[in-house]
């Protein structure tokens, strides 16, 4: 067990830790140096920077081909429920086809568990991962004892007096807004895209 | 002459009192300027022949309530102590113990509230601290930076009381009682919380010898001061042993964490849900989540488990949107009251109310129940009538064969409302007719969803049984909303942990994450291959260990 542990101490001590170092310090390089040349102000940083983790998380969702797995699960479920409505016609004792539904029910969930496991899989791998690097990293490059040298304070917006019982926003909290604004942004542009295309193909039927 | 005299007496007397001031003046030599944390240090000098030794050993940078990084800390640390300021980590290595504590039999555990009896109330071994009142006048000019009385009380309230262990000194206690803080030598005191103390005084020539192992989990570069009877001699400086996770605040090797959110990822496939309680577990028992000074350990733990559990859900809803499977009245009603409930009740009464010891407790109970309902599934009354039912499913699909040759496939349902009425409607789903509740789901939710973000879980396993044996709603109707609702539980409450200065440890959660990912990947592929009911049981017998552990039912677990 000793050596397995001092293995894994090496791994994460020789390999891992240093190898993340370089990509935060490139990182830094590559984005927080240029903002802070042109002088924009700390929280629109950090805003920005939930904005590109929103993209990137985009980028990912389209190499995972999430909307295709999706739609496949979403055949799949539709076929057995289908099944299962037939099933159930075909069964006129009500005990019985409650019996029946219940325990299709469960087979069905089954395939759901499966199915949501692959799910949370591919969307962690799309969202979360890219936030809580991305957070990691950020908290960092910001932490609370350099903000409140800067500033005064440990919250990036700081609103002096508690409003709505809040006093301020956090580093996280203007992180996420950024993030979640974005990709709430990047979805409807998105639908509205597939509405417009499907508009235009039924123009060009018609 | 007789002048003359009297000076030279004078000057003698002051050069023998030089002399011996110089010989009585302490002395101290450390075995090193710089430790590891965890590893020990020795403390090597001289006292005062004849005198007791007092050695204490405290970080460098006080603490004060107004530092809490918490709000909810900060408010009952600022009302109970104002603007005191003592140091976290605070021992007194001491040959006279007796003169600032003694061993005695305390009730711990449950000592109030609905489970305030055997065996959650139980009789420890504390080392109770003595009021500043009743310790000697000459003995609390020894204690380095404790001059005050409030300062005492503020100490004795960060060792003995579990709110102040958890929150400030962070230091488990050994054998379950209060934290290290007044210690001897074990020879000296046979007792749980001097074990690994050595101590050594030669009265004759005030020599002394001390080792200790500060507590463990020191971060980094944490400075360390020394004193000895109430001079300060000498510091060193505590440097880091492996990764640290800087809000968690304890040393763990990040691929040890990524290996056992693996596991939990492959268990979360077979079990189906209770995802968020492995988590907390883990993060409690295995990794050692202890929170910044001035958190609480559940209020780091809380948020950093909520974030894991917000992925699950967040595009599963885009999709049964886009299916048009939500039963949208059900699922707005019962997503606001989680939303209330996650938001305003949960975070702020759990900030409070649920601080490490009956986080731990609780969620221990709920591991207890979790564990039952797992060892049942694996009965073979269960599997056999689970197998039954699956014997009548193969002998209808034949029928559905044959249904389909001749064309009599009917068209998948959707959800369908009349009327809506805030009390009762009803309601059509896939072709059948159920009665809706959104009142009952309203409140329902905001009690689960108070319930859920108080444990930083995101409540699946509360959310289905309410819906299908409560609600009696089928699955396919209660996955979509249950889903609604462990998205609102995370928002909620993670928005509301954040707002309140409780941050989570976002390299702890990309290391769960990334393995629980992992295990998430691996596990529908290696499913079939396991031995499911083995390892239901399996688990079922950890969750009744955790069970035991966190309610302390045991007396080796305490």
């Amino acid at each position: 067990m000793e050596t397995i542990f001092l293995v894994l101490d090496f791994i994460s001590g020789h390999i891992i830790t240093p190898l993340f170092l370089h990509l935060s310090n490139w990182l830094t390089t590559l984005l927080i140096r240029p903002m802070d040349f042109l002088h924009i102000a700390t929280p629109l940083q950090v805003f920005l920077l939930g904005v590109l983790t929103a993209l990137l998380s985009w980028r990912l969702r389209i190499i995972l081909r999430i909307p295709e797995k999706t739609e496949a699960f979403r055949r799949i479920f539709q076929k057995k429920k289908h099944e299962q409505g037939i099933l159930a016609k075909g069964i006129e004792d009500k005990y019985a086809r409650d019996a029946l539904l219940r325990v299709s029910d469960e087979e069905i969930d089954e395939e759901y568990n499966a199915f949501m496991a692959d799910y949370f899989s591919r969307y962690g791998m799309a969202y979360l991962l890219p936030v809580v690097v991305a957070m990691a990293w950020i908290q960092n490059v910001f932490p609370q004892s350099a903000l409140f040298e800067k500033t005064g304070s440990i919250l990036l917006v700081d609103m002096g007096s508690k409003v709505l019982g809040i006093q301020g926003l956090s580093v996280a909290a203007v992180f996420l807004m950024a993030y979640l604004l974005s990709l709430i942004c990047l979805f409807g542009y998105h639908g509205l895209r597939k509405k417009r295309r499907a508009r235009q193909i039924l123009k060009g039927r018609m | 002459m007789k002048q003359a005299k009297a000076v030279s007496i004078l000057f003698a007397l002051i050069a023998v009192f030089l002399l011996n001031a110089t010989s009585w003046a302490a002395q101290v030599s450390l075995s090193a300027n710089e430790i590891k944390a965890g590893s020990p240090i020795t403390i090597k000098g001289t006292i005062e022949p004849g005198q007791d030794l007092f050695l204490v050993i405290c970080n460098e940078k006080l603490f004060r309530p107004s530092d809490s990084p918490g709000a909810k800390e900060k408010k009952k640390l600022t009302k109970l102590f104002g603007d005191i300021a003592i140091p976290p980590i605070y021992y007194v290595i001491t040959t006279a113990p007796e003169k600032l504590a003694f061993p005695k039999d305390a009730a711990k555990g449950q000592t109030k509230g609905p489970f305030a009896f055997p065996p959650f109330k139980y009789t420890v071994r504390v080392n109770k601290i003595k009021p500043w009142d009743q310790i000697p006048n000459d003995v609390k000019e020894m204690l380095g930076p404790i001059t005050t009385k409030e300062q005492w009380d503020f100490l004795i309230y960060t060792h003995e009381k579990k709110f102040g262990i958890n929150t400030i000194t962070k230091e488990r206690p050994i054998g379950g009682g209060n934290a290290r803080m007044v210690v001897t030598d074990y020879s000296r005191q046979a007792e749980a919380w001097n074990k690994g103390i050595s101590l050594t005084l030669d009265k004759k020539t005030g020599a002394f010898s001390v080792t200790i192992s500060p507590y463990k989990n020191l971060a980094p570069d944490t400075r360390m001061a020394v004193y000895v009877n109430g001079n300060k001699m000498a510091g060193f400086k505590v440097m880091k042993s492996g990764y640290y996770f800087k809000t968690g605040c304890t040393y763990m090797n990040p691929l040890i964490v990524f290996i056992g959110a693996f596991i939990i990822g492959v268990l979360f496939v077979i079990m189906g849900a209770a995802g968020g309680l492995f988590t907390a577990a883990y993060q409690i028992t295995v990794i050692g989540t202890k929170g910044p000074v001035g958190v609480n350990a559940a209020n780091t733990i809380k948020p950093t488990n909520l974030f894991l559990t917000l992925c699950s859900p967040i595009t599963g809803l885009y999709t049964y949107a886009k299916e048009k499977r939500f039963a949208w009245p059900l699922a707005i009603f019962f997503a606001l009251g989680i939303l209330f409930g996650a938001f305003y009740i949960g975070p702020e009464y759990s900030a409070k109310y649920l601080p490490m010891k009956a986080y731990k407790f609780y969620l221990g109970i709920v591991c207890l129940f979790i564990g039952i309902k797992l060892f049942y599934e694996s009965l073979p009354s269960s599997i056999e009538k689970k197998k039954a039912m699956k014997a009548i499913i193969q002998k209808f699909n034949q029928a559905v064969r044959e249904a389909k040759k001749t064309g009599k496939a009917a068209e998948l349902g959707k959800v369908e409302f009349d009327k809506f009425n805030f009390i009762k409607f009803n309601m059509r789903f896939w072709g059948e007719t159920f009665v809706a509740r959104p009142l009952m789901m309203l409140i329902g939710g905001i009690l689960m969803g108070a319930i859920a973000a108080s444990f930083g879980v995101g409540g699946g396993f509360m959310f289905m049984p309410f819906m299908t044996s409560v609600a009696g709603y089928p699955m396919y109707l209660a996955v979509p909303i249950a889903l609604s609702g462990t998205f609102a539980t995370s928002v909620g409450g993670i928005a509301k942990y954040i707002l309140m200065g409780y941050s989570p440890d976002w390299v702890m959660a990309a290391c769960i994450a990334a393995g629980a990912i992992g295990g998430g990947m691996v596990g529908p592929k290696i499913q079939k291959k396991l031995p499911e009911i083995f390892l239901k049981r399996m688990l079922a017998l950890a969750l009744i260990i955790v069970f035991m552990k966190y309610t302390k039912i045991l007396p080796f677990m305490r």
